[in-house]
């Protein structure tokens, strides 16, 4: 019988060793995977074709955001076949470098939004937002009306603007100069369709991503 | 990975192995030393329960060490300790590609004995209604709904009625999916209130619906305008997907006054999006054949 009791015995009989020397044993396994992956995602470049969101889209991302569509879509789409099948080509890093935060995740209620861009009309996406019901009567997506009564503040969307370009987000003087015009007169509503629309457009013509 | 990130990780992985392995092996034999009656002294509820010391169970020394082997194993096989590979070589894309490739072979032998068969026969083909049906919904229920009857509120017209507004051959409507369609109907409220009211009586009175006789006789002359895209007959043109106004089918309404007044003034656009980025003609294939199974209609085609 080996010697010894007396270590543990110190660890043991001390709560506040044993939660220290717990954590530590419980965040190895962070360090290892968080920690580079966390490190390196600076490193991370937009892929071709994968340009910053212009002002009228940023807001509807942030609304998005807002209004907690993530709850129930991701747009992440995982390299399973079935899902590259049902979704389009899988979902690589690169393509959500603008994206603060990002949309990827786990919880689908709803169906993946990754690659939506383009697969319904405006008018279905402004139905659908208005009373999913009146175009998927088995839907059970809230209703969100008061996006079509909410103007879009063009100064606190252009504030947004510059404050992702402080995070280093290229966007040209024009761009932001011209960004007042191009939101006059936009809702919330418009906003949002103009970002589920552009959604995953750029991956058709990235490269192969590996 | 970078080499620096690399190492990082195989430190940590060899530290925890190494660390857990060790306390595995070191405790299990490690003496607890005991009071007279084998107990450790520790007690609880007032000495109403006392710790006594046995020896781990088998099953759960064994379980434990085969996680270790288990470890040693999947880290040699697959990549997992920093940059190293694993013998297999496996990647999450190569999978990915493989599982595609394996399914577009299985889904292109299916095709091929598809192609064999005549519309008719795949549309009686429950293999192909199967696929087209799933297809459908995944696509195109959000807008023509489940059971392909249309939405009114988009305009998105009845596709199991077999009236076409874009043209009902299999060509025309293979077109009509993959490079989309988009009818666009000019708004006329400046006609004035009145006069789309003769007008809408008029349109009304094509299908024999009921109508105010005298006003669809004052709207008949303004239907001139209507003749440029709808035919001098009302009948339709498909080539700018005008639709036929003598029958009593509706893509917009249910065909009452105020749905058709609504139209001239404010004029209609339907969008159907073009689909030839996700899907190709083998799956328009299956979807017409769903849609033909689904009208009841499969011989009266063309
Ligand atoms: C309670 C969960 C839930 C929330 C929250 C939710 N959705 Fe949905 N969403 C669904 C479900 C379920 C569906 C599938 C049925 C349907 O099409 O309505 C869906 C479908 C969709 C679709 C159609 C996708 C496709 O490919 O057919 C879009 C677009 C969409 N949602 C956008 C949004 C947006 C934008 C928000 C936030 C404003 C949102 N959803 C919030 C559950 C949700
Ligand atoms: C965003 C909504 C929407 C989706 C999704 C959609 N459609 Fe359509 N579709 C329409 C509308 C609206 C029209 C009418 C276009 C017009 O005439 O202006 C239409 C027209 C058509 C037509 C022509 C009908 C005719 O009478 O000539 C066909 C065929 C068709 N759709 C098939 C499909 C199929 C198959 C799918 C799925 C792959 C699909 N649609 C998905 C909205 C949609
Ligand atoms: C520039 C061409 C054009 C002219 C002029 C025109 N239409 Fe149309 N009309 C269309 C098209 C295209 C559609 C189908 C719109 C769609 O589905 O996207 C349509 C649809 C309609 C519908 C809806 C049919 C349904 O199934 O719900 C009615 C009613 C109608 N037209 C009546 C008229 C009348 C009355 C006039 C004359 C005052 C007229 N149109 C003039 C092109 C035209």
């Amino acid at each position: 019988m080996a010697k010894g009791y007396k270590y543990f015995e110190a660890i043991e009989k001390h709560a506040g060793k044993l939660a220290i020397f717990t954590a530590i044993m419980v965040s190895i396994g962070g360090l290892a995977e968080i920690t580079p992956l966390f490190v390196e995602a600076h490193s991370i470049t937009a892929s071709a074709g994968v340009k910053p969101y212009d002002p009228l889209r940023l807001a509807g991302k942030d609304i998005y955001v807002r209004e907690g569509c993530y709850l129930c879509h991701t747009q992440m789409i995982r390299s399973l076949r079935a899902e590259t099948q049902r979704y389009g080509a899988y979902s690589v890093s690169s393509e959500s470098v603008y994206d603060r935060p990002h949309q990827w995740g786990s919880k689908r209620t709803g169906p993946d939004l990754a690659r939506l861009g383009g697969k319904y009309s405006d008018e279905w996406q402004r139905l659908h937002l208005l009373d999913p019901r009146a175009v998927v009567p088995q839907s059970n997506m809230p209703a969100y009306p008061w996006l079509a009564d909410e103007p879009i503040d063009s100064k606190d969307s252009v504030a947004r603007v510059r404050a992702v370009q402080l995070l280093g987000d290229p966007y040209s003087a024009e761009k932001i100069a011209a960004a007042p015009a191009a939101l006059e007169g936009m809702t919330a509503m418009d906003a949002l369709v103009a970002y589920l629309q552009g959604l995953g457009l750029p991956a058709e013509v990235a490269e192969d991503p590996t | 990975m970078s080499t620096f990130w690399s190492l990082w990780v195989m430190a940590l992985v060899v530290f925890n192995l190494g660390l857990t392995l060790f306390l595995f092996s070191w405790a299990r034999k490690v003496e607890i030393p005991t009071l007279e009656d084998g107990t450790t002294g520790h007690v609880w509820a007032h000495g109403v329960l006392r710790e006594s010391v046995r020896r781990l169970p088998g099953w759960w020394v064994i379980t434990s060490a085969g996680m270790f082997v288990f470890a040693f194993v999947y880290l040699l096989l697959y990549p997992g300790f920093g940059a190293w590979k694993g013998l297999l070589g496996w990647t999450q894309h190569e999978q990915h590609a493989t599982q595609v490739a394996l399914n577009d072979a299985n889904v292109a032998e299916l095709n091929s004995r598809f192609a064999q068969l005549s519309p008719e026969q795949l549309a009686a083909n429950p293999l192909a209604q199967q696929i087209g049906e799933r297809l459908f919904i995944d696509n195109c229920a959000a807008c023509h709904q489940r059971n392909a009857r249309g939405n009114p509120l988009l305009g998105a017209p009845n596709l199991v009625d077999d009236d076409w507004t874009w043209g009902g051959d299999d060509a025309s409507i293979t077109t009509s999916i993959l490079e989309g369609r988009q009818g666009l109907m000019p708004p006329l409220g400046s006609l004035g209130a009145d006069t789309v009211t003769d007008l809408a009586h008029y349109v009304l009175s094509l299908s024999g619906a009921p109508h105010d006789a005298a006003r669809a006789t004052n709207g008949q002359p303004g239907f001139a305008l209507c003749s440029a895209c709808h035919g001098s007959d009302a009948k339709g043109n498909p080539i700018m997907g005008a639709p036929n106004l003598t029958d009593s089918t509706w893509t917009w309404s249910k065909g009452d006054l105020p749905a058709i007044e609504r139209a001239i003034t404010d004029g209609l656009h339907g969008v159907m999006p073009a689909w030839k980025a996700r899907l190709n003609q083998d799956d328009t294939r299956v979807i017409i054949a769903w849609l033909r199974s689904q009208s009841g209609d499969r011989l009266a085609r063309r």
